[in-house]
């Protein structure tokens, strides 16, 4: 990316927040008969946590920018961008980001707006708001992915349920940050749609109930292997953009899908189990917010100093986006 | 299913168990084609995942609609179903 003044933009810090309720795998293995092994080798998650019934994807974004703001001492005022990321917004309409934007006290000049985008999300917002800085001249911005999966899945269905929690992570990007964004390597493949989707609640099929056509539907084996054929070439393509080889990546941050998803991806891109990070265990597949939590759970960006990181979001869409995340010494 | 395999399509399958699920070692013992694949010891995400690995390795999808109607169990049913579509 070019140079502008005040520096290139860069993401300066994550925090996440999570709903008090946790669902442990003992009530999965009594509601649906998992064995509990299978629970945590496998998928690699021991709870999930999921929103209480009057709370939204709004009440998460609020909370985890709210965290993050009061912990990186950022002046509200300094704010320039709001992007929420989320499937499941408050409303039809507004735009989540709106109603983040006044709850947060942020200024009325902000540039707010969702992106609808699920698992690729956190990459392509990293995209979205490094661009719209460097076009705009601003500063600051923040980035909120916010997911309530729980809110669309059929209480019934064994294939999503062990697997998605609720949850919210916030980054805030400034111009100059030591955290560097490279350039992106984007996919799309709409022939993909059914293999992961919400049928209603759209134009299509407005009315939402959350069963039938209204509940999450997944497809795990096309879900594999679409991974399987489309993230390593995702993941090769973004070192080229980049200039880099494998070799010169520390840390390999997929999003975090299930533990079996990442190690088949680290088993196919044959990498060390040092280099692939695997955070899902407290929280599960929090849709776009695995990667920001995984940067947090590795410490934040004070933690990753001196360290380059590929970052790879992938899933619903199908979508899927790589960059380089690279945190000065 | 029933009839001969061919020895190369039933030896691939063999291959990415041995390499991929290192499914010799876990059985203690020589992989043998009538055995099921849970008595492979795969489970329903291993399975999955050899799927995509057999269709990598001959171009031959077995869809999930083929494994119920079919009832392919075992390593040589696999194997069968494999060999006539190549």
């Amino acid at each position: 990316m070019p140079r502008g003044e005040g520096g290139e933009p860069g993401v300066a810090a994550v925090a996440s927040y999570v709903p008090a309720r946790a669902v442990e795998n003992a009530e999965l293995a009594q509601r649906f008969g998992f064995e509990r092994a299978f629970l945590e080798e496998k998928i690699g998650i021991e709870r999930r946590y999921v929103c209480a019934p009057d709370e939204a994807v709004s009440d998460l974004a609020v909370a985890a920018a709210e965290r993050l703001l009061e912990r990186e001492r950022v002046a509200r005022g300094e704010i320039g961008l709001l992007i929420v990321c989320t499937q499941n917004p408050d409303y039809r309409l507004p735009a989540t980001a709106n109603l983040v934007q006044h709850r947060l006290g942020l200024a009325t000049t902000t540039a707010a707006f969702d992106i609808g985008q699920g698992c690729s999300g956190y990459v392509y917002g990293l995209s979205i708001a490094g661009s719209l800085m460097q076009a705009n001249g601003i500063r600051s911005a923040l980035l909120v992915t916010s997911e309530a999966y729980s809110k669309v899945q059929d209480p019934a269905d064994r294939d999503t349920a062990p697997l998605f929690g609720d949850g919210a992570a916030a980054t805030w990007l400034r111009l100059g940050a030591p955290a560097r964004i490279g350039r992106f390597a984007f996919g799309s493949d709409g022939s993909g749609a059914e293999e992961l989707i919400v049928r209603a609640g759209g134009s299509r099929h407005p009315a939402l109930a959350c069963s039938g056509a209204g509940a999450l539907r997944m497809n795990g084996r096309a879900i594999f292997n679409f991974m399987m054929r489309e993230v390593p070439k995702s993941v090769e393509r973004c070192l080229e953009l980049n200039r880099l080889t494998r070799d010169e990546i520390d840390l390999f941050v997929f999003h975090q899908a299930s533990r079996y998803m990442v190690e088949a991806l680290r088993g196919a891109l044959r990498l060390d189990p040092e280099r692939v990070p695997v955070t899902l265990a407290d929280g599960g597949n929090t849709v776009s917010s695995t990667i920001p939590m995984a940067i947090e759970t590795l410490g934040g960006i004070p933690a990753l100093a001196g360290r380059r990181l590929c970052l790879c979001g992938f899933g619903v869409g199908l979508s899927w986006a790589s960059t380089i995340l690279e945190v000065e010494p | 299913m029933s009839g001969t395999v061919g020895s190369d399509t039933l030896e691939i399958l063999k291959g990415i168990l041995r390499e991929k699920f290192h499914a010799e070692e876990k059985l203690g013992g020589e992989l043998e084609g009538e055995r099921s694949l849970r008595e492979l010891g795969l489970d329903s995400l291993d399975v999955i995942n050899f799927l995509f690995s057999v269709e990598e390795a001959t171009g031959v999808n077995v869809p999930d609609e083929a494994i119920a109607e079919e009832k392919l169990t075992t390593l040589g049913d696999f194997a069968r179903y494999v060999e006539a579509r190549r």
